[in-house]
């Protein structure tokens, strides 16, 4: 069995890999900051919102992202939810699977959004980072419509 | 308590919480009856109440999932809000969710609302669900909204 002290660094760096990943919902509901959120990215992460919102590849092109985000994109609130988080052994890398429950104004139009994230986190300096966030979404509706009328308000 | 007691009973509540979204991707990825019923013990009872039943071990359990997407097409179960307690000796706990789903029933747009009343043991270092109550508050049509009409007919 592992030592104490590791078991301890466990639940620490999973309780520590939750609150960044609250963390960058804060900062998406508080405005998108891109030079904020893409702090909590490493170098070479990558955000990959698949065919629907595409792939970014680096920092400096997450920060882009989130920063023209907020043009259309006038309200949203991050319930993040159910998180399964895997340290690797070596204690410096990490998966996490999370649901996200979306409520949201996009373009004057209040929509909900259902994704689950595939991420993958790196500990640099001592601090736990994104090094990929992979989006699926369930759905993403005009709240007049739900799930079953419009899945994907993208495909209208 | 000791040390070694206070990171036990941490350990046991994160693999306790685990386990719960286990079964919640599980079920939001097809209700496989098999991969369900092995969160469960084998003397486990599922307890849907008045409108799901109640469904005796571990078979039982699997063939209540396996019957499920006839109905339900899609759902995706937000667990939220545990209070998990644990009783190390006794290697037996209880917990309580908060379960929010919207869900395809019959290719409607469907929005459930339950609370669990969770028991669980410790079987040969894993924990499995022994009990698991499901207290539903509404399963709605996504039109008509849950003081309209706040539970589905049938």
């Amino acid at each position: 069995m592992a030592s104490l002290e590791d078991r301890v660094q466990l639940l620490e760096d999973i309780e520590a890999i939750r609150r960044l990943k609250i963390r960058y919902a804060r900062l998406c509901d508080t405005g998108y900051d891109g030079g904020k959120l893409a702090a909590l990215f490493t170098e070479d992460a990558v955000w990959d919102g698949g065919k629907e919102f595409g792939v970014q590849n680096g920092r400096g092109a997450i920060g882009a992202m989130f920063d023209d985000m907020s043009n259309d994109l006038t309200f949203a609130l991050h319930y993040m939810i159910g998180h399964t988080i895997d340290v690797d052994p070596s204690g410096t890398s990490a998966k996490a699977h999370w649901y996200l429950w979306e409520p949201m104004t996009y373009q004057g139009r209040a929509i909900l959004n259902a994704i689950t994230y595939d991420d993958e986190h790196r500990k640099v300096d001592g601090e736990w980072l994104f090094s990929r966030m992979a989006l699926t979404f369930h759905f993403l509706t005009p709240y007049e419509d739900g799930w079953v009328k419009t899945r994907m308000v993208t495909d209208g | 308590m000791d040390l070694e007691e206070r990171v036990q009973r941490l350990e046991a509540i994160e693999a306790i919480r685990r386990l719960k979204i286990a079964y919640a991707r599980v079920a939001d990825d097809g209700y496989d009856g098999d991969r369900i019923s092995a969160f469960f013990t084998e003397d486990a009872v599922w307890d849907g109440g008045e409108s799901f039943g109640v469904h005796r071990g571990r078979a039982a359990i699997k063939a209540l999932f396996d019957g499920i997407p006839e109905q339900i097409s899609f759902a995706l179960h937000y667990m939220v809000g545990q209070t998990i307690d644990v009783d190390l000796a006794a290697g037996s706990a209880t917990g309580h969710w908060y379960l929010w789903a919207p869900m395809t029933i019959n290719n409607a747009a469907t929005l459930g609302a339950i609370t669990y009343d969770d028991e669980y043991r410790n079987v040969e270092g894993t924990w499995l669900a022994s009990r698991m109550r499901v207290n539903i508050h509404f399963i709605t049509p996504y039109e008509d909204g849950w003081v309209k009409t706040p539970m589905l007919p049938g």
